[in-house]
């Protein structure tokens, strides 16, 4: 029943599409998944007799709790309905952000089971649906995630299931995985995308070298690190990523100890003035596209440092573990989290695997 | 079990609550529109307050009709403008098939003008003081 729910919550939530609010593609998806959260949270705690036992990983465990009260107090320190519940495109407020956490700890127990021919399925559907549902006005393919580079990103999350899994699918499916994967990224012209995916190559290349997991973590670190670089050179405008980091580290320096507030990214990058002389001059921006700078700007330095010490953490316990699947699972998510504001769907994905680490659960696919 | 049961009472109270709000503040944002709207695809477009209404053109002249119906028409692609009058700001937006439109725009004063080539309409401008999402400013045109 609880892998159900994060069934529910990992692969069918990314296809809900239906009128409500501004996006009927993101604003359904977010009041469904806080809904299922919701229920899934109720039924592990009238039901799980280990629920309120002490979790494996004390680091994460008191990291999720620093989290939990920097959220309090931001709720008693701005008092503002933006802040609580976000912008109307992406409600990512704070609201947001406990959903997250209630998922991550609720679905830390759960050791996920799949059958990966249903995952290939759900690969090739999403193709069809990108091609069905149209491009944008950049031309490039959004599907139902909403967001040609959420889509590229949930198609990269995807695809390491079919791989790690030889037993029960042939070999063709694992190399029809590779082909649609590349399609994903091509229709939805997804840059960011790219170098994720080129992090997972350099990950599971070093592997399949007999290069130690640790050194091979670094080396896609590595790769992510250096493509950090690429928004400096190649700039479009619609989508100034230099500037946008510049502005966002700007305003994060306005209130550095709390931050802004979840959900208050917006106002906050629209204040500075770097952000005021750039080519987004008349533009409203609500993200800073980079999900260490989107926790710098809402969260201070103490919601930078408890992200980083989650993620340095949740990536330590599954090189402990060898968890090939988790890593590049990981690797992809992060390597678009760090050019983009993402989906509901990608961040529930994000905060499974740091559930997955916190209860140092190994993936039984 | 007290505990789970208490736990569990607390969270059905917060999360109904705060979830209620949150679909009030999601229903004061639908577009009207009923077919499939562009996704959320261009990052630098979220606005923290909306100004929406409806455009008409009313049609001078006996020749049109008598009736209402016959008189007044939705306005489709009518530009609406919104101006800050302190930083001279502006967000422009155009009206749909059902002369419905929605800007997004910043809190703050703005002066909303409609306009469609040479055509006049009423009122000229409106003063919108945007502290939470404006409905009915609303818009006449008046043609042949």
């Amino acid at each position: 029943m609880i892998n159900l729910f994060v069934v529910l919550l990992l692969f069918i939530l990314p296809l809900i599409v239906f009128q409500f609010g501004i996006s009927p593609y993101e604003t359904p998806k977010i009041f469904v998944a806080q809904l299922i959260v919701f229920i899934f949270a109720i039924y592990s705690i009238l039901t799980q007799k280990d629920f309120f036992a002490f979790p494996k990983d004390k680091v994460i465990f008191y990291a999720l709790v620093g989290v939990c009260i920097l959220l309090l107090i931001q709720i008693v320190v701005f008092r503002e309905s933006s802040v609580v519940f976000g912008d109307v495109y992406r409600f990512q407020g704070l609201f947001f952000m406990f959903t997250m956490l209630i998922f991550s700890y609720v679905s830390a127990r759960t050791r996920l089971t799949i059958n990966p021919l249903y995952i290939f399925s759900l690969l090739v559907v999403h193709l069809i649906l990108a091609f069905f549902l149209g491009t944008n006005e950049a031309h490039r393919s959004f599907g139902t995630l909403g967001e040609p580079n959420s889509l590229a990103s949930y198609s990269l999350f995807l695809w390491p299931f079919i791989l790690f899994d030889k037993k029960r699918l042939h070999k063709v499916f694992q190399f029809s995985t590779i082909f649609i994967v590349i399609g994903i990224l091509y229709i939805s012209g997804s840059r960011s995308a790219l170098f994720a995916l080129l992090a997972q190559s350099t990950y599971l290349g070093l592997l399949y070298k007999n290069i130690p997991q640790r050194l091979s973590v670094v080396a896609a670190v590595v790769v992510l690190s250096l493509s950090l670089l690429s928004p400096f050179f190649v700039q479009t405008y619609y989508e100034n990523r230099a500037d946008i980091w510049k502005g966002a580290f700007q305003a994060g320096i306005t209130h550095p100890i709390i931050g802004s507030g979840f959900g208050n990214i917006h106002s906050a990058i629209s204040h500075t003035r770097p952000y005021k002389i750039t080519t987004l001059q008349n533009r409203i921006v609500d993200s800073a596209h980079n999900i260490f700078l989107d926790w710098w700007v809402q969260g201070g330095i103490v919601g930078f440092l408890l992200l980083v010490t989650m993620l340095t953490r949740t990536f330590i316990i599954f090189v402990k573990q060898k968890n090939k699947l988790y890593i590049t699972l990981l690797v992809g998510l992060l390597g678009t989290f760090l050019f983009n504001p993402m989906s509901v769907s990608l961040h529930l994905c994000l905060w499974f695997l740091i559930g997955q680490a916190l209860s140092k659960n190994t993936a039984h696919v | 079990m007290k505990l789970r049961l208490a736990l569990v009472t607390l969270l059905v109270i917060i999360f109904a609550s705060t979830l209620s709000n949150q679909v009030s503040i999601a229903s004061a944002n639908t577009v009207i529109s009923s077919v499939l709207t562009p996704p959320v695809t261009q990052p630098v477009t979220s606005f923290a307050k909306s100004i929406s209404g409806h455009v008409t053109f009313r049609f001078l002249g006996w020749f049109r009709g008598i009736t209402h119906e016959d008189k007044v028409k939705d306005a489709a692609n009518v530009k609406i403008e919104a101006r800050n009058i302190f930083t001279n700001q502006k967000f422009i937006t155009y009206t749909d098939s059902n002369g419905n439109y929605i800007l997004g725009a910043d809190a703050g004063k703005y002066l909303v003008s409609a306009s469609y080539s040479n055509i006049p309409f009423a009122p000229g401008v409106r003063f919108v003081d945007l502290k939470n999402n404006k409905g009915n400013v609303n818009f006449q045109g008046f043609t042949k």
